[in-house]
């Protein structure tokens, strides 16, 4: 623990000198006697004279201490505490666009589901971008990084335990709509890129928040398998799963085809944890976040920004402690000599 | 003497209660002025030309923009907002919704610093619509933030007829802000880099899009078009900025018609601590300084 | 019962000059204070001619009887005025003095004698000065002009420049002081004053003398040095302030006795007749 004290208005303590004014200055409220030399001296008195006085330096310096508002600076600390490296990859594609199921798409008829989504469903992205916002709000311990997919991988927020700036960049996901092309591979492989030459510190996550898979090449799923085992990452893949879009779980030979499953059977083979989640609904999608969130609650280390400790109030305490002996004390102060 | 007695008396319990006012007191909404704005860099090939020079130097477009803002930043009073999206292709991508400059300037270094050309999503660079694209960003992100476009005005494909009408739902002088013209006077090659960053030399005529006049040939090089960006400005309701050196931006940027009054909460605890501070020095100041000579007559005053 | 305002002076030792007065003088004249026969030849005034003395003088000379006339004293007060005499309430010090100075004007009115009037602190204040006067209008005037004095400087420098008029003359003479901080300025003035019948009016005010009955802190500020004192009154800090009341006022009475003067003491409210007592006293 450090003991640096700063102030914000350093200028203010020139206002010190201030301090010694009830030391030198003639006790106005002092009764008038015409020779005090003839009274008697009185250790006693002049000590509790000197103490009121001193009393009352004190408190003009606590004030202008207080003015000039001290305070310990803004420090990193390391702790450990629980909580989780977390990466929020998210597909910013064109297709996040569209909507979901409505909540209440159970009680429809199979006719009704595909008219009342287009008409009804809370639009994917919008609906993913929500649930990831009360994500972070409930996990301030986490540190959160937000970067978005399509045909590029765009790193929008660095690490940072400042969830307003986390949620501004998931916020701004949401301004028009998404880009044309997806390339989830690359996203990936730059993703875990970003772990590098952090220290590791407990618990890593990619959140990967998509509604579309990828075949990919054999260099790209070799660059990926390196980069989780080297990286140690956990994944989380929510898929938004689109109406009439493909089931990860499908089994046989033939759904390998299909770009969703074929991922989902890749991330299967990654050394590192895996967890997929099919949203269909904004329902399932808050299931699967809150999912997320119980897991993982590993201890963490992390550098915890202490901000700026104000002292100031201290100093304004200590003042009106002095102010209000001070008022006391006049209860034993003889009016006058009459 | 009472009279004085009961005034130093009345002194202390105001000087008291002021102290307690200044404890108790929460921060209040005080407003103060400050800037919102949303920042749109070009992410475009062009802007890897190195035409600024900074302690010696070369420096790309890009770079060079960035570092403006991020000098610009420091400037800016705490409670000012900053937004930033990128340019590409024919769209302005928001990237970080505005956030506050102080508290998070470290923040909006980092994400300053991962603007650059391995989030490029396109390879074209049509900034008329880039431009509509980023006003309506600004128009759509809430609270109507000042835009400042970075660009060198390179169209890519070049236009060959009028630039594209303002798109419909856009008002020109709907959105103020600053239409920021970067790069040099003289053309100059645009170096070619790959989607990993690496160089691989420079863009040769036959590999860019050229347009259609004779005189048209030369998109291969690349210099800050000014009479363009100007236009450009104008039909937008924008204001032109030449991106000459930090102070200009910095200056263009805190003009007078950009401050927002905004109500922050301000901690004014300083305001009964003050006060206070006045009326404990008051009366030995008074007595240092002012009426030595008055000796207190024991008469009441009448 | 209320303190008479009034008090009557005397002056116990015969005076020079020639002014007829009411105080047993050194001058010869007219006058019933019979001194001695002289002969008709030597003060030829058959007004005066003693027969019976005549008779049975031996040499059978017209004698006549020679008297002293009763003469007329100069009077003069002067009054401090400086800070410290700024003390008391509700009456402050220097309004015992004009108490007294009004009275003194009655007084000397009475009495027919010619009363000069001044005041001084660190000089000697000309715009408080009043010429030798038997008016008794300007007493009074002089006594409000002091009780709206502000009081304001400190010391007593000017003493000796407001006594210099009455210097080595015969004079009845008032030192309204509070006496604080008197040095070998005193002795200076008194020196000046050696013709003179002083008489020191030594004004204290209760407030100064005794001290407050309550316990407490007490924060005194010397009106004249702006010294601070702060006194916890409590049963045995209240009699030393006696004892050292007492001890200053034994070691003014010793100053003053030493020269054969002796003071007196004036506290709230002015009581006349024990001034009067004061000078019947001292006969």
């Amino acid at each position: 623990m450090s003991v640096d004290i700063d102030f914000l208005r350093p200028a203010m303590l020139a206002l010190m000198p201030l301090a010694v004014l009830p030391l030198i200055a003639r006790a106005t409220e002092a009764g008038g006697y015409p020779d005090v030399g003839w009274l008697p001296a009185d250790p006693l008195g002049r000590g509790i004279g000197l103490a009121l006085r001193a009393m009352a330096a004190l408190a003009i310096a606590a004030l202008v201490i207080a003015l000039a508002a001290p305070g310990r600076p803004r420090t990193v600390e390391l702790r450990t505490g629980r909580g989780a490296e977390v990466l929020l990859l998210i597909d910013r594609s064109r297709s996040m666009d569209e909507r979901m199921l409505p909540n209440d798409w159970r009680r429809l008829g199979p006719f009704e589901i595909r008219h009342q989504t287009r008409s009804r469903g809370r639009v994917k992205s919008q609906a993913a971008r929500e649930l990831l916002g009360e994500f972070v709000a409930r996990r301030p311990d986490d540190r959160f990084a937000v970067s978005f997919f399509s045909a590029s991988t765009l790193h929008v927020v660095p690490f940072t335990d400042h969830d307003e700036v986390v949620q501004a960049g998931i916020a701004a996901g949401g301004v028009h709509r998404g880009l044309s092309e997806t390339d989830v591979g690359r996203a990936l492989v730059s993703s875990l890129a970003r772990f590098e030459k952090r220290a590791y510190t407990g618990s890593r996550i990619i959140l990967l928040v998509s509604d579309g898979g990828a075949r990919l090449d054999r260099d790209t799923q070799m660059a990926i398998r390196a980069g989780f085992e080297r990286q140690r990452v956990t994944l989380y893949w929510i898929y938004l799963k689109g109406f009439g879009r493909p089931d990860l779980e499908q089994a046989g030979e033939a759904s390998a085809a299909i770009p969703e499953v074929a991922l989902h059977r890749f991330f299967q083979t990654l050394p590192t944890p895996y967890r997929a989640y099919q949203a269909e609904s904004p329902e399932d999608l808050a299931a699967a976040v809150a999912d997320v969130g119980r897991e993982q609650n590993h201890p963490l280390d992390f550098e915890e920004r202490i901000p700026r400790s104000d002292h100031s109030r201290r100093f304004v305490a200590a003042a009106l402690l002095l102010v209000a002996s001070l008022l006391v004390a006049r209860r034993w102060e003889l009016r006058g000599t009459s | 003497m009472i009279a004085r007695r009961a005034a130093a008396d009345w002194r202390l319990t105001a000087a008291g209660a002021l102290l307690v006012a200044a404890l108790l007191m929460p921060p209040l909404p005080w407003p103060r002025s400050n800037y919102d704005f949303l920042a749109v860099f070009d992410i475009s090939q062009s802007m890897g030309v190195t035409d600024y020079r900074q302690q010696g130097r070369p420096v790309a477009r890009l770079d060079y923009a960035r570092r403006a803002l991020a000098a610009a930043l420091t400037e800016l009073p705490c409670g000012s907002r900053l937004g930033l999206a990128a340019f590409t292709g024919y769209r302005s991508l928001m990237l970080l919704a505005p956030v506050e400059v102080c508290e998070h300037y470290g923040d909006l270094l980092a994400t300053l610093a991962q603007i650059d050309e391995r989030m490029r999503w396109a390879e074209a660079s049509e900034i008329t619509k880039g431009l509509y694209w980023a006003l309506r960003a600004a128009r759509d992100i809430g609270g109507e933030p000042e835009l400042l476009f970075f660009t060198d005005g390179h169209e890519s494909p070049p236009l060959d007829g009028p630039p594209p009408a303002l798109f419909g739902d856009l008002r020109k002088g709907q959105i103020h802000g600053l239409v920021i013209g970067t790069g040099g006077n003289l053309p100059r090659p645009i170096p070619k880099r790959d989607s990993a960053g690496r160089d691989r030399g420079f863009w040769l005529p036959d590999e860019v899009a050229q347009g259609r006049g004779p005189d048209r040939r030369n998109e291969h090089l690349s210099a800050r078009r000014e009479p363009h960006l100007q236009a450009l400005a104008f039909r937008t309701g924008l204001d032109y900025l030449r991106l000459e050196d930090f102070h200009g931006l910095s200056a263009a940027m805190q003009a007078a018609p950009r401050v927002r009054r905004r109500e922050v909460p301000t901690d004014l605890s300083w305001v009964p601590l003050a006060l206070a501070l006045a009326l404990l020095c008051a009366a030995p100041l008074g007595a240092l300084i002012g009426n030595r000579g008055v000796r207190g007559s024991h008469r009441p005053h009448p | 019962m209320k303190a008479s305002g009034d008090f009557h002076y005397r002056i116990g030792s015969r005076i020079g000059g020639w002014r007829p007065g009411a105080h047993a003088g050194l001058a010869r004249g007219a006058g019933d204070d019979f001194v001695v026969h002289a002969s008709l030849f030597e003060r030829p005034d058959p007004r005066r001619v003693d027969l019976r003395a005549s008779l049975r003088d031996p040499r059978g000379d017209w004698l006549v009887r020679v008297a002293r006339q009763r003469s007329q004293v100069a009077v003069a007060a002067a009054v401090d005025v400086s800070a410290s005499m700024n003390f008391g309430t509700p009456a402050r010090k220097l309004d015992l003095a004009a108490d007294f100075v009004a009275a003194l004007g009655r007084a000397s009115f009475a009495a027919g004698d010619p009363l000069s009037l001044c005041a001084f602190d660190r000089c000697c204040h000309d715009d408080l000065r009043t010429p030798p006067t038997r008016q008794p209008g300007l007493a009074e005037l002089f006594a409000s002009r002091l009780r709206s004095t502000p009081c304001r400087s400190s010391g007593h420098d000017g003493l000796i420049d407001a006594l210099m008029p009455l210097a080595g003359r015969q004079a009845l003479v008032f030192l309204v002081s509070d006496f604080h901080g008197y040095g070998s300025d005193l002795d200076a003035a008194l020196d000046l004053l050696v013709r003179a019948r002083v008489t020191p009016i030594v004004v204290w005010s209760p407030d100064e003398i005794e001290p407050p009955d309550q316990d407490g802190l007490l924060r005194l500020r010397d009106l004249e040095s702006g010294r601070l004192r702060d006194l916890w009154l409590r049963p045995r800090l209240r009699s030393r302030w006696r004892a050292a009341v007492a001890e200053r006022r034994r070691t003014l009475q010793a100053r003053f006795l030493a020269r054969g003067i002796r003071p007196f003491f004036l506290t709230a409210p002015f009581d006349g007749d024990a001034l009067t007592r004061h000078f019947l006293e001292g006969e």
